[in-house]
């Protein structure tokens, strides 16, 4: 994008005017379409993308990596041979059932649509994860945009100082900007409990002299810039001054969830995903518009069934709890809560692990608010759950849905470097039908 | 701006045919015609039968319509390239996705400097009009569709009610930004507006009112969620006759407050968690009769309000605190 930025000085925070003014100029960028496009096309806080009517802002996207088990979670076959000890409850969607292990989700099923005929071209972990991520496959020379570097591209921050793209617990590992510019990586969290780590100003330096300081760094790395003006450097310059933007924050309160009552942490447990999972309330609440929070050790090639034990109890609490609370605040109606993994699990028990292999050709992911109209399964396998028998959903569609529920356009080519178009979903068709 | 720009023009217009500036006709009309006219002149029907109207409601096919702009809005500043999207919009990078033209090929260099040598020097059609302007003003811009698919029914009840509506104008929209305000429509292309703020600042609510009645009519979502607001605010509230929406979540609102929200009659959606209203205050807005959903977690209303407000409006769905507490 061709403006002044990478001329602008570091060290100006964020005031009252210039907040008032990034507003006023989202105001003519959001109102492009009813109102005036024209204005200002050099002080674009909000993309002038034309979007299409979206039913939600922001995305809460909970990653279970390794590749969730479907038959022990969400499309138990029971009295199938495949299906192993675990058992299914019935839900507050009628006729979905679930797995024993998810009583308190049971309860919120009537928000969420359990699409479980999902299914991916890549049955190994980094392709996996990458193609889930992405929507492309994993290649050598190309790094492509995640979901949430594509929003924050095409639809623009809500917030004014605080990141459009968060990632608790994942970070390089799942979200990354590919080819966009480096400004549109998310913002890697590790402990959700911690907080933003180094966010304040150090207490040790006076505010004169941190502003002096930066004042100097400013004019070292002006003529620098001047001189040699390339996104990369354009692009830690930006890191800096996002950074002391972010610090001077009244909003970075966001990030401490200490501010939560003991109860609120109890209902979403007091583990790293509940508490990420709270986390990504707060954050949502403050106008980020795309968390993702990720929870690892699905990979049950052994002792799949005392695993799952142990790993679904927490996302039980965390998911059931998410949704009530955004229900409860009225955020819900425009957040989209997702549930994903890379792959599934072999229906076929491998006797001598007491495991599930990897198995792509089926598996179970769930949407729920943000325009997703809940209460019921979409798509089904057959009696095994080894194949699907309708609706089958490919990653890219599932993206696509995500993208459309967003209102972003999914013909939107945007070029990479080396001139290659790419759009937000590859050619994914979104399932239209989850929002009827 | 535009009532300034005629003698302007005239002036420079003769300053600059003597210094031999860009002719209009011979050398900006063609690029127009050439790069810019198939999408911005007056609306036809293709070949299909299907309406093409003007794209971003811009008409660029005659002297009249190139100084509209869009609704008003001027695309060209004479004399001022920088403040002049007509220009600006055509030299962003390729890659860019509001470039200019958005299809075919871009403006060649030398094109593009012989439309900004015209803007710079003074902006002048000589004896150019083309298309004539007819006095009803263009038809609204529509949202491009992009293979996403029509509204969802909520959405589509947003259309029904803006149906008719003139738009807010853009300078009553800008002092609301001002304040702190996040405007934008309720769905694209909707003359209705949503109105929020995402920043909590401290900020001058006095004049919030005054600013709100500007676009009084065209108000249906009013999000003042987490601002801190009190009942002054809530009381002082102009008549907003298309309210549709009200988010209170997180301002210190009381009963007090509460009962001047019963005024809004067409209120459907509304958000008072968190705030210090009381089984009192609930049954207040209990009477409005329009009312779908009303949010009352972490506030002072028990479950005997909460029953008392179902009785009274069996239709209402009333969502309560999230988990299970001590009460």
């Amino acid at each position: 994008m061709t403006d002044d930025r990478r001329l602008r000085p570091l060290a100006r925070r964020l005031d009252d005017p210039s907040r008032r003014r990034f507003l006023a100029d989202a105001a003519r960028g959001l109102l492009g379409v009813a109102v005036a496009p024209f204005v200002a096309p050099f002080a674009r806080a909000a993309s002038a993308v034309p979007l299409a009517p979206a039913t939600a802002r922001h995305v809460i996207y909970v990653y279970l990596s390794g590749g969730m088990s479907q038959l022990d979670t969400f499309d138990p076959k029971p009295g199938a041979e495949t299906q192993g000890p675990t058992r299914s409850i019935d839900t507050a969607a009628d006729g979905v059932r679930i797995s024993e292990h998810f009583p308190l989700l049971a309860r919120r099923m009537d928000k969420v649509a359990v699409v479980r005929s999902m299914q991916s071209t890549q049955g190994a972990h980094a392709q996996g994860r990458y193609h889930l991520h992405t929507g492309y496959e994993l290649r050598g020379t190309i790094r492509h945009p995640s979901l949430g570097a594509w929003l924050e591209r095409l639809a623009g921050t809500l917030h004014p100082e605080l990141p459009a793209h968060v990632s608790v617990g994942g970070g390089a590992y799942t979200a990354s900007a590919g080819f966009l510019d480096p400004r549109f990586t998310p913002l890697p969290l590790g402990d959700p409990e911690e907080g933003l780590p180094h966010a304040h100003r150090p207490a040790h330096v006076p505010a004169e002299t941190f502003d002096r300081r930066l004042a100097r760094l400013d004019a070292m790395n002006t003529a620098f810039r001047q001189r040699h003006p390339s996104r990369d450097v354009d692009a830690y310059a930006d890191l800096y001054e996002q950074a002391v933007k972010l610090m001077d924050s009244a909003d970075l309160a966001a990030f401490d969830l200490s501010r939560e009552s003991a109860a609120t942490r109890a209902a979403y447990g007091e583990d790293r995903l509940g508490q990420g999972c709270l986390l990504a309330r707060r954050l949502v609440e403050h106008g980020v518009r795309f968390v993702e929070v990720v929870n690892g050790g699905w990979d049950t090639h052994n002792d799949n069934f005392e695993t799952m034990e142990e790993l679904c109890p927490p996302l039980d609490r965390a998911l059931a709890a998410l949704l009530a609370d955004l229900d409860a605040r009225g955020l819900l109606d425009e957040t989209l809560v997702v549930l994903a993994t890379e792959f599934g699990r072999t229906p076929r028990i491998v006797e001598k692990r007491n495991g599930r292999n990897h198995h792509p050709q089926a598996f179970t992911c769930l949407l729920a608010g943000g325009g997703v109209v809940g209460g019921r399964a979409w798509g089904a396998t057959n009696e095994t759950g080894e194949e699907i028998v309708t609706e089958p959903v490919r990653v890219k569609d599932f993206n696509a849905t995500i993208a459309y529920a967003l209102g972003l356009p999914l013909d939107h080519e945007l070029v990479s470097p080396s001139g290659r178009p790419f759009t937000v979903a590859d050619d994914g068709k979104p399932v239209t039908g989850l929002f009827a | 701006m535009r009532r300034v720009a005629a003698p302007l023009l005239a002036l420079v217009a003769l300053a600059g045919a003597a210094r031999g500036a860009v002719d209009f006709e011979t050398s900006v009309l063609p690029v127009l015609e050439e790069k810019c006219f198939r999408c911005h002149r007056a609306a036809y029907e293709d070949d299909r039968g299907r309406l093409r109207k003007p794209k971003g409601g811009l008409r660029l096919d005659g002297r009249a319509w190139i100084e509209w702009g869009v609704d008003g809005e001027p695309v060209v500043t004479p004399g001022d390239v920088e403040a002049s999207p007509l220009w600006g919009l055509t030299v962003l990078d390729e890659d860019d996705p509001d470039r200019m033209p958005k299809s075919g090929e871009g403006l060649t260099a030398r094109e593009a400097e012989v439309l900004r040598r015209w803007i710079d020097e003074g902006a002048s059609f000589g004896a150019w009009v083309g298309a004539a302007r007819d006095a009803s003003p263009p038809p609204p811009p529509e949202a491009e569709e992009a293979g996403a698919g029509a509204p969802s029914p909520r959405l589509a009840g947003f259309l029904a009610l803006g149906e008719g509506v003139p738009a807010a104008t853009s300078a009553s929209i800008e002092a609301l930004a001002r304040l702190g305000a996040r405007v934008e429509p309720v769905v694209a292309g909707s003359p209705l507006l949503r109105v929020s703020f995402p920043v909590r600042d401290e900020r001058e609510w006095g004049e919030l009112g005054a600013r709100l009645r500007a676009v009084a009519r065209n108000v249906a979502w009013l999000d003042l969620s987490r601002t801190g607001v009190g009942d002054d605010v809530a009381e002082r509230l102009p008549e907003l006759p298309r309210l549709v929406r009200l988010d209170l979540r997180g301002t210190t609102v009381s009963d007090r407050g509460a009962a001047a929200l019963a005024r809004f009659d067409r209120l459907e959606d509304l958000n008072l968690f968190g705030t210090r209203v009381t089984d009192a205050g609930l049954a207040k807005l209990g009477r409005l009769e329009s009312l779908r959903v009303v949010r009352v977690g972490e506030t002072g209303c028990t479950e005997e309000g909460i029953r008392a407000l179902r009785e009274a409006q069996p239709g209402v769905r009333v969502v309560g605190d999230p988990f299970e507490t001590d009460r």
